[in-house]
């Protein structure tokens, strides 16, 4: 009884074995390599905004006036090291001041309030990896002396090393 | 290789073509956006008055003549704001009749921004002139109010609401 027990065993293990080797009859294995190059993304979520200087803006006695705007939303995804974010305007002399500053930055620092001007200037500091938005302020500013008139601006945000 | 291997590896390329070509989709791989802002500033003609409600009330009389002595505030200022040329500051009172005179004239205009008149009298409810030439610019004065009164005129009161307009000149 003992030595047909043994022969069982011997025999099951056998069987595994083979069935083990059966099962890896024919396997390969090949090398994926998954590759993550430096990615930056930026949009705004509005292509144009109007901003008007009107009566309602203007104090009786005062030079300027002003208006502002924070309609609009900048986006960004960076996946690279620390990053800034700038804006520059196409005007290469407005006639009229228009200023902006990032409100509520989700990830880096809001550099203070700038003019814009055809050079770029900080707008944002210390982006790192993120995905992340912020409010755009703009603030136009007119003079009474300076009369009625329009600037067109084609404003552009550049996301740079830091 | 067996047909089922070949299939893994199918699933695996499609896989990898997805990564290759949604992630960089997904960001666009771009690093600058643009936004077009229009910045227009319309005409506009600001004017307001700094000061309350005003008394004047003549109770003395000049030594010598006997007569009752004008009474004169400057406790009100004139201010406002145009960003066309060509406006003028004008004048008028609610009251076509009074019973004593009451006249106005400017004081510290503001440099440039305009020029005064003569003083205006409030002898009826006409609209007049009290600065002219005013262009471009913010601009201020104090108010000169003087009530006259003579004696065979008596006791009495006038209210008037005196309002300002910057128009076209």
């Amino acid at each position: 009884m003992k030595s047909f027990l043994t022969f069982q065993c011997v025999l099951c293990l056998i069987v595994l074995v083979w069935s083990e080797a059966a099962s890896q009859f024919g396997v390969s294995s090949h090398t994926i390599t998954v590759q993550v190059q430096d990615i930056t993304g930026i949009q705004v979520n509005i292509g144009s905004i109007n901003l008007t200087i009107s009566g309602s803006d203007a104090i009786a006695g005062q030079d300027a006036m002003t208006t502002t705007d924070q309609s609009s939303t900048l986006l960004w995804g960076i996946n690279g090291g620390t990053k800034k974010i700038t804006a520059q305007t196409s005007l290469g002399s407005p006639f009229f001041t228009l200023k902006v500053v990032a409100l509520s930055p989700s990830q880096g620092t809001a550099a203070p309030e700038v003019t814009l001007s055809s050079a770029p200037q900080d707008l944002l500091l210390n982006v790192g990896k993120s995905s992340g938005s912020c409010t755009l302020q703009y603030t136009g500013i007119a003079l009474a002396s300076q009369g009625t008139g329009s600037d067109a601006h084609t404003i552009t945000f550049t996301v740079q090393a830091q | 290789m067996r047909p089922k291997q070949q299939n893994i590896a199918k699933v695996i390329k499609k896989v990898l073509a997805c990564v290759t070509l949604v992630v960089p989709a997904l960001f666009g791989q771009t690093s600058s956006a643009k936004q077009v802002l229009t910045l227009q500033v319309l005409e506009l003609n600001k004017i307001d008055l700094v000061g309350t409600n005003l008394t004047l009330t003549i109770n003395s009389v000049e030594p010598g003549d006997w007569m009752p002595s004008p009474e004169v505030n400057t406790n009100t200022t004139l201010v406002w704001t145009s960003n066309c040329a060509s406006k003028k500051i004008s004048v008028a009172s609610s009251n076509a009749s009074s019973r004593f005179a009451l006249k106005v004239s400017t004081v510290d205009l503001s440099p440039g921004a305009g020029l005064t008149t003569s003083e205006v009298s409030f002898s009826d409810d006409a609209t007049r002139d009290l600065i002219v030439g005013v262009g471009k610019s913010a601009g201020k004065c104090q108010l000169r109010f003087t009530a006259v009164a003579n004696e065979k005129q008596g006791t009495g009161a006038d209210a008037y609401v005196i309002t300002f307009t910057i128009t076209s000149s």
